[in-house]
């Protein structure tokens, strides 16, 4: 920006902090661009620095008021931007460490193998068991397992799913020989 | 950016702008306190002194708010303003003023006293950083609130004392500031 052009900057920042109102409008004009370029720059991308500039650009305005005539009103205003960029990228840095993905579990090298081969066989004894029951039974107790809600009173239900347990037990009884 | 978008910024930027100057004018408007809690200290008149409070906050208020010499006018007459008022805290100590069988309290003298020295520090200001016509209105619409605060109580000799006062030394400076090619 030519000197001109900054001494023109900083007059019209003086005139708007002194609440002239007419010095909004070019003010607005005239710095959009500046800081647009300038948050690109320095964030890298487009979308991220006009974001960057929009924000910045609100903050000045607000703190129009505060500006001290003769100071340099460019210098200040890209100040504030600066400070709006390194916020945002401060942020993004943070994005990246949270989506970080999750380290790999540890391998459970405590796996018993008879323990996984108890487990399949009753799981096969239970599919047997289950396979004895009829339909409603069935049904009432794969819901219960996987949390499902029933559409009937609870009473109702709590005497479903005992009457399918009890019938359960029986069939393990028959098929199995043990309670 | 779209123009749709840049014009929703404009508006959003605008809209802080004014609200910083809202913010801006209730904090200057603070300085009506000190006088308001001065009169309620020294004067059993606090209906009054509330009243003229409020018309000082909101006159305060607005002159900051609409900025430049109404801004100016407003702290320039808060200064002048709280001379008189000042003076009247002295001024029950003071006793009376006698000569030859004819005596007065000393308010109406304090006050047509703090009413020029309130004149001349305006006059002064508008020599020294020459004042529009809205400058000298806001000044001296919040002086002449201010001083009332304590004029007003002591009754209306005092008032005219006061107004007496700031016109004779107001006047002169004015129109100096105007020969001096600005007002």
């Amino acid at each position: 920006m030519r000197p001109m052009e900054r001494e023109w900057l900083s007059e019209q920042m003086a005139r708007l902090a002194d609440g002239d109102r007419a010095a909004f409008d070019p003010l607005f004009d005239r710095l959009w661009p500046v800081l647009t370029r300038f948050a690109i720059r320095l964030l890298g991308d487009e979308a991220s620095g006009e974001d960057a500039a929009q924000q910045a650009l609100l903050n000045i305005f607000a703190r129009a008021h505060e500006y001290e005539s003769g100071r340099d009103a460019l210098s200040w205003a890209l100040g504030i931007t600066h400070w709006e960029c390194r916020t945002r990228r401060r942020q993004r840095q943070r994005n990246r460490e949270d989506c970080m993905p999750a380290p790999p579990e540890r391998l459970d090298l405590s796996t018993d193998p008879e323990r996984e081969a108890v487990a399949r066989d009753l799981e096969q004894a239970l599919h047997a068991a289950v396979g004895q029951l009829g339909d409603t039974d069935r049904d009432v107790l794969l819901a219960d397992l996987r949390g499902e809600t029933v559409c009937a009173r609870p009473a109702t239900v709590r005497k479903r799913r005992q009457r399918a347990v009890e019938r359960l037990r029986a069939a393990w009884k028959v098929i199995h020989g043990t309670k | 950016m779209e123009r749709s978008e840049l014009a929703q910024l404009r508006r959003r930027a605008r809209t802080r702008y004014e609200r910083s100057r809202v913010r801006l004018a209730l904090t200057h408007a603070l300085l009506a306190l000190p006088p308001m809690l001065l009169a309620l200290l020294v004067w059993s008149r606090p209906g009054l002194t509330l009243v003229l409070s409020a018309l000082l906050f909101a006159a305060i208020g607005l002159a900051v708010f609409r900025g430049r010499d109404a801004a100016r006018g407003a702290t320039a007459g808060v200064i002048a303003g709280s001379v008189p008022l000042l003076g009247l805290v002295l001024a029950p100590h003071l006793g009376h003023l006698c000569s030859g069988g004819f005596c007065m309290s000393m308010c109406v003298p304090v006050c047509f006293a703090g009413g020029a020295l309130a004149g001349g520090y305006l006059a002064w200001r508008s020599i020294k950083t020459p004042g529009s016509a809205v400058f000298w209105a806001v000044a001296g619409v919040i002086g002449s609130v201010t001083a009332a605060m304590g004029c007003i109580p002591m009754g209306l000799g005092a008032t005219a004392g006061m107004a007496a006062g700031f016109a004779i030394a107001a006047v002169p400076g004015l129109a100096l500031a105007r020969l001096g090619g600005r007002g």
